[in-house]
């Protein structure tokens, strides 16, 4: 079958180069702040579901695992230890503090986790050691590239020094960068005996509901949540306000892709409207024209997204070696919803011109060109 | 004015009644075509001829689903078009009609193949047999060597010979042209001319042609004259009424004439002769009394 869609868009090429441009700037635009928004996220959710915790006790009432207010006594270890099914419980100290670093004010999160049970450490070191000693601190991959830490290198906190003995990845959060130390270092920057969490192991995976109410029923003073509600409970705290950035930037993205597409194919109709009365004339009805129009618009809509597709990642990666706080993570999930976000931009770009279409009067062919 | 009107038989593809197209209303009203009622055999090639402005494209623009009359009825093949819904027309133009305009108006983006297998497409036939029915009408018409030339690589003849073999590509019963062979050379426009006679003897069609080109008279059946939206006879052309249908015949183009009582009557058709020769009486009093 004659395509005379695909024929007008060969015979097209430097227009449907500008505007598949557009298209392809749009999804860019979209990866780099829906991936922002997924490291981060990723990053709140690796926080906490990967410190290795079934269940997370904290003071009654306090919520999240990043900034929580909660500041349960040291004393609660034991009790928690007496409670049936409890494997193992950690205490966990995460604290923001402001630090000055090359004469900047950088707000570091402090891990003061168990080294012996693991638990609340680095769940990915991509330098140096996972378990830090005394005096020694597991930084952020982003603080240190940003401000040229490495291993072996020392950095101050409260006027107390450490030395670099990692690397960890996945641990920027945006607003702070984690730096991991040993449970003892952290106390020192605690007021009195006092922690932020314990985390808790049950010793059947299966008891975690019940070991959860044991806990609720036998002290009274403390809330629980499992990990996954904890997670939720981060992500809303940490990234939630973003989100309705992330959609904001996606819609203006995908409303951009709608006028490079929409002003495409309007223009095309108008350049060809002797054409589609040509067509009008010799019997080609409405539909016909419409699928010309549609067949233009979903292919510069679709070919925007492949070539924005394929160029997104390495360019996401120059933009995170030029400025390493831009993290951001492309995944098969966000690349099927930019794909459906850009089918729907080139149907909803497909009916611009439509209107046109349909005023187009096949009397156009007894006029002189 | 004459008003050509006969029994609807078979032969007539088409039969308008009383057509009229007015263009705007009250005091600066426009009548464009003014109770035209005509009819066209099958296979018959007529040509509307007239001054400009005086309503040839407006009629082949009614009578080819383009445009609606704003009375009267417009038969083809026995149905009345003016009275379908719009969104019926395209399938009427599709099938029923071909069409020729004065400039080639091809798709530039396709080849002479392309703008012939598309409207073949659009009549349901798709694939292989639609490209070699494309490349069959094109060699047919001798363009077999430019199936694969843009429109802007084609001669002003060739892209109008492409677009007869289009206006065949479904073939329609009618083709309806319009001014033909006014951007053409004489002698590429003698080319087309002499193309549509054959088509129509060839293939039995009916041509319908608008024109200026007092040429294309040596080869159509019946010239009809048009002037302010009215079709009149020019009978100092030598010009006859058909004694049978009340058409109007050029004497010379006719080739069914018949004598009786010492005269000699001119026919539109085969069929009016045999009409005539079955009552002459009946028929010589009815056209005397004109």
């Amino acid at each position: 079958m004659v395509s005379l869609a695909k024929e007008n868009l060969l015979r097209e090429r430097s227009k449907i180069a500008l505007s598949v441009g557009g298209v392809v700037l749009a999804v860019f635009l979209i990866f780099a702040t829906t991936g922002l928004y997924y490291a981060i996220s990723a990053v709140v959710d690796n926080m906490v579901m990967k410190a290795g915790a079934d269940l997370w006790v904290t003071s009654k009432g306090s919520s999240g695992s990043l900034h929580s207010p909660s500041l349960p006594s040291n004393r609660l270890a034991s009790d928690l230890k007496e409670i049936n099914g409890i494997q193992k419980v950690s205490p966990l100290i995460r604290r923001p503090i402001a630090t000055d670093m090359n004469g900047e004010q950088v707000l570091v999160s402090i891990n003061g986790f168990d080294t012996v049970s693991g638990l609340g450490g680095p769940w990915k070191v991509v330098e140096g050691k996972s378990t830090p000693r005394d005096g020694e601190a597991i930084v952020d991959r982003v603080l240190a590239q940003k401000k040229g830490l490495g291993i072996g290198d020392s950095m101050e906190l409260e006027g107390k020094r450490f030395e670099i003995v990692g690397i960890s990845d996945e641990t920027f959060t945006l607003i702070s960068y984690m730096v991991f130390v040993t449970l003892e270092d952290a106390r020192s920057f605690m007021p009195g005996d006092l922690t932020n969490f314990f985390l808790v192991t049950v010793k059947a995976p299966g008891d975690v509901t019940q070991v959860k109410q044991a806990i609720e029923s036998n002290l009274p003073a403390v809330s629980v949540s499992t990990s996954r509600e904890n997670a939720a409970q981060a992500k809303e705290e940490t990234v939630g306000g973003f989100l309705p950035i992330v959609f904001v930037i996606s819609a203006i993205g995908a409303l951009v892709g709608v006028l490079v597409v929409g002003l495409l194919v309007y223009t095309m109709t108008i350049e060809k409207s002797r054409e589609y009365g040509i067509l009008r004339a010799i019997g080609a009805g409405n539909l016909y024209l419409y699928r010309i129009v549609l067949f233009q618009s979903l292919t510069v809509s679709i070919l925007g997204f492949v070539i924005g597709a394929a160029i997104s990642p390495p360019l996401m990666s120059g933009m995170q070696y030029l400025v390493p706080e831009f993290v951001s993570t492309i995944t098969p999930r966000m690349m099927a919803w930019v794909f459906s976000l850009f089918v729907v931009t080139g149907l909803v770009a497909s009916f611009i011109p439509v209107r046109r279409l349909s005023q187009i009067d096949p009397a156009v062919v007894f006029k002189q060109q | 004015m004459i008003a050509q009107v006969m029994d609807n038989d078979n032969d007539v593809i088409i039969d308008l009644r009383h057509l009229s197209k007015v263009y705007g209303s009250g005091p600066v009203a426009v009548r464009a075509v003014d109770d035209v009622s005509l009819h066209v055999a099958r296979g018959e090639i007529v040509a509307v001829m007239g001054p400009s402005g005086s309503g040839k494209t407006t009629l082949l623009q009614i009578i080819g689903a383009l445009m609606r009359p704003t009375s009267g009825e417009v038969m083809i093949g026995g149905r009345d078009i003016a009275s379908l819904p719009e969104k019926a027309l395209p399938q009427v133009r599709l099938k029923t009609f071909g069409f020729i305009f004065q400039t080639p108006n091809l798709l530039s983006t396709l080849t002479a193949a392309q703008n012939v297998e598309m409207v073949v497409n659009l009549g349901g036939v798709q694939g292989n047999t639609a490209r070699n029915k494309a490349a069959e009408l094109l060699e047919r018409l001798g363009l077999g060597h430019r199936l694969s030339h843009r429109p802007a690589m084609l001669s002003g003849g060739e892209q109008q010979r492409v677009a007869v073999a289009r206006a065949l590509a479904n073939d329609p019963q009618v083709l309806l042209a319009d001014e033909p062979t006014a951007n053409l050379d004489s002698k590429s426009g003698q080319t087309v001319t002499e193309l549509l006679r054959n088509i129509s003897k060839e293939q039995g069609k009916t041509i319908v042609i608008v024109s200026h080109d007092h040429r294309i008279r040596a080869l159509v059946d019946r010239t009809l004259w048009l002037e302010d939206g009215r079709l009149r006879v020019r009978w100092s052309d030598g010009v006859t009424l058909d004694p049978v249908c009340l058409m109007a015949i050029e004497r010379t183009k006719t080739p069914d004439s018949f004598q009786y009582d010492g005269d000699t009557y001119y026919f539109c058709s085969v069929e009016c002769k045999k009409r005539f020769e079955a009552s002459p009486a009946k028929y010589r009093e009815l056209s005397s009394s004109l």
